[in-house]
């Protein structure tokens, strides 16, 4: 599933980041197999998303998550 | 002895901290070539050793994806072949190990010689963070780590010592040249190279690093209702409207001060000097444009005093979290919205805050519309048009037909300056690949030494840069305005004589001329040429526009009670024997003034944020245009 499909407080891995035009930021940001991601925050009206991607938190408008692949992660 | 150190690290680290803790107030803001990001740079002495620190902005990889980042991996690069830096001090964040040795170990591998200073590790602790630092050490060789606390000055005296004894040797080089080049233009090498460094990291980590609660962000509960969907936007109109209100009050007596302590100047000039060039150029030239510039200074310090505590404790990333929705199909970021709200109170400030707004096609909209929106110096001339056009009556039982109209040149200016961005978001060619990725950092309590040290740079930056510029076109103007022709014409007059009578009426010097001149061009507006001799002199500022009027009708008059220049406006009639100031007449004017670029200090500030006159000469340009065509459709709507 994509990341910009998860439902607030949804905690998932991730798998891997598609290719695109955000896709070497994203990475350097952290966003590499196997880490933890937290829904945390979402601005109105479709605006941007507050993750929790490791220990720190970071916001990504929803093309840019709509580019990372996520799986949910088991009896958390 | 002198040594070239730069800090880099990523954003949100406590870098900025750490520089001002070891340059204090020996600070300097230059250009680096072709782009548009300030060079700070700060001096220190550790014993016989002066150590020139330069300040990169902070990234998250060697790897650029934007002309900000460029500079930093060409610093780092010139570095590596030994030329721009003899040492780099690498800042790291306890709380965010693994994202902060990305860029650390790119760093290393490229052999330059390393400092770790590592910061927040309080903030770490009491997250249950241990991290064994000796471990450390001994995956990256030769790298001394130190620990600092900018706040308390902690581990500050270990640094300096560190930068005095430490090994300034280049290592060999793990990115050979071929496999520099291939990382830089290939991004799928990158991604490879940077998913392998982070499997690497983690390996590290396993046995270094230990976390024994899980909880990792403070706060939290504080971050749910900034960012609430109703309560975030209240709280953010709330800060807003104090931080207009604050800059608006507060600054009003000392720019009051300034003001009166060059009219006292202007005066003791007066009486020790003859009557003659050299005091009408010191008085009306050179004092005029000092005074022009030093009265912005309570207005830029106060806002950057709000705009500090906003960015230090965190909060300015939520309000861009909020506000990027709303301010994108403008072609604008959510942090263009402090820009704007401070335009109300005097757009100087508001566009030197445009700083924070990284992408630089968001930023340019942002400079080029921030001038449209209506500022305090708009306040007298409104407040003089309204006065003498307007009746002061109330229709409808609560709406008041002065401030109705007040409101809406407000209203106007803003709906301008939005329609404006729109349409530069398609006609300005630069790509931009508008990312957002924004990192939401721990709210903390802001560092009141930060704060000082950047309103203390802010202001300096505009009296040293935008003062020269504004000083210049005061001297200008206050030739224009001295001399006509007829000052040179009389041939019994030697040349120094015909200089020395700068005592002509206005209407006779080559502003008067050009006003004259004009006036078939501004006849459409509902203009007369003397109207046309204000509009030039108040090129200088908005609020000259007054004394100029009251100057022309020989009215001595006070910016906040034009009473008596009211008067005598009304009584002016035009050739037919019909009143000159009507109601479109004066609505004219008043849409004039709300888009015309009259405000030579702002030109100069934009140039200065540009790097280039081209920017301000297109402003002025799109701003007059605007203005010509707005006043021409107001004054035939209401005529």
């Amino acid at each position: 599933m994509k990341l910009s499909a998860l439902k607030k407080g949804q905690k998932v891995i991730v798998k891997r980041v598609i290719s695109s035009e955000f896709s070497s930021k994203l990475i350097e940001l952290g966003f590499v197999e196997g880490q933890v991601i937290q829904f945390l925050h979402s601005a109105p009206f479709g605006g941007p998303k507050a993750f929790q991607v490791g220990t720190y938190m970071l916001a990504l408008r929803n093309s840019e998550a709509a580019v990372v692949e996520v799986e949910m992660v088991e009896n958390e | 002895m002198n040594k070239r150190i730069a800090l880099a690290g990523n954003p949100n680290t406590g870098k900025t901290s750490l520089f001002n803790k070891l340059t204090g107030l020996h600070q300097k803001v230059g250009n680096y070539p072709g782009v548009t990001v300030d060079k700070k740079t700060g001096v220190f002495k550790v014993e016989d050793t002066t150590f020139t620190l330069t300040d990169l902005p902070g990234t998250y990889s060697l790897f650029p994806h934007s002309k900000d980042e460029e500079i930093v991996f060409e610093a780092l690069k010139k570095a590596s072949e030994n030329k721009e830096f003899d040492k780099i001090i690498y800042v790291l964040d306890a709380n965010n190990i693994e994202r902060n040795l990305l860029f650390f170990s790119q760093l290393h591998d490229m052999g330059l010689p390393l400092i770790l200073a590592v910061t927040m590790n309080d903030i770490a602790e009491r997250k249950g963070i241990t991290i064994d630092f000796d471990a450390l050490k001994s995956c990256f060789s030769d790298v001394t780590i130190v620990y600092v606390n900018p706040r308390i000055g902690l581990g500050i005296d270990r640094l300096r010592e560190a930068l005095k004894t430490d090994n300034y040797q280049q290592k060999d080089s793990f990115y050979s040249e071929e496999i520099k080049s291939i990382i830089l233009t290939d991004k799928a090498k990158q991604q490879e190279d940077t998913n392998d460094r982070f499997r690497k990291i983690r390996q590290i980590l396993k046995t270094i690093f230990r976390q024994e609660k899980k909880d990792n962000i403070q706060n939290s509960g504080l971050d749910k209702i900034l960012v609430h969907p109703v309560f975030g936007y209240l709280i953010f109109f709330f800060l807003m409207f104090l931080m207009f209100q604050m800059v608006y009050s507060i600054s009003e007596k000392p720019m009051e001060w300034i003001e009166l302590l060059f009219e006292w100047i202007s005066s003791t000039v007066n009486s020790l000097l003859p009557e003659g060039i050299l005091r009408s150029l010191l008085v009306n030239g050179v004092l005029a444009g000092l005074a022009g510039t030093l009265v912005f200074i309570p207005q830029i310090a106060l806002l950057f005093f709000f705009i500090g505590l906003l960015e230090e404790s965190g909060y300015m990333s939520r309000a861009v979290f909020l506000l990027d929705k709303w301010m994108r199909p403008f072609g604008l970021n959510g942090r263009s919205v402090v820009p704007l709200v401070s335009g109300v109170a005097c757009a100087i400030p508001g566009i030197m805050a445009t700083r924070t707004i990284s992408d630089w096609k968001e930023r340019l909209i942002t400079i080029l519309v921030t001038p449209l929106i209506s500022c305090s110096a708009r306040i007298p001339v409104y407040i003089l048009l309204i006065g003498l056009v307007i009746p002061d009556k109330t229709v409808g039982g609560v709406f008041h037909l002065q401030a109705l109209a007040l409101f809406s040149m407000y209203f106007l200016g803003f709906a301008g300056a939005l329609l404006v961005a729109f349409l530069f978001k398609f006609i300005l060619k630069t790509k931009s690949l508008s990312v957002f990725m924004l990192e939401l950092p721990e709210l903390k309590v802001p560092l009141l030494r930060n704060v000082l040290i950047q309103i203390y740079m802010k202001v300096k930056t505009f009296v040293l840069e935008a003062g020269k510029i504004i000083v210049a076109i005061s001297i200008v103007l206050w030739f224009l305005s001295s001399y006509g022709p007829s000052s040179f014409s009389k041939k019994e007059m030697s040349f120094s004589e015909k200089l020395k009578n700068t005592d002509i009426p206005i209407e006779d010097s080559y502003v008067g001329i050009v006003g004259k001149s004009m006036e078939p061009a501004i006849k459409p507006l509902g203009y007369d040429w003397k109207i046309g001799i204000s509009l030039i002199t108040s090129f200088a500022a908005r609020e000259v526009f007054v004394g100029t009027m009251s100057t022309i009708y020989s009215v001595e008059t006070e910016d906040d009670d034009p009473g008596r220049l009211i008067e005598r406006m009304r009584q002016e009639t035009d050739a037919q024997g019909k009143p000159v100031y009507t109601l479109a007449t004066g609505l004219s004017l008043m849409v004039f003034y709300t888009f015309a670029m009259q405000c030579m200090s702002t030109m100069a500030i934009v140039k200065r944020e540009t790097k280039s006159w081209k920017w301000p000469l297109i402003q002025f340009s799109f701003m007059g245009f605007m203005a010509y065509f707005a006043a021409m459709l107001t004054y035939n709507i209401f005529s």
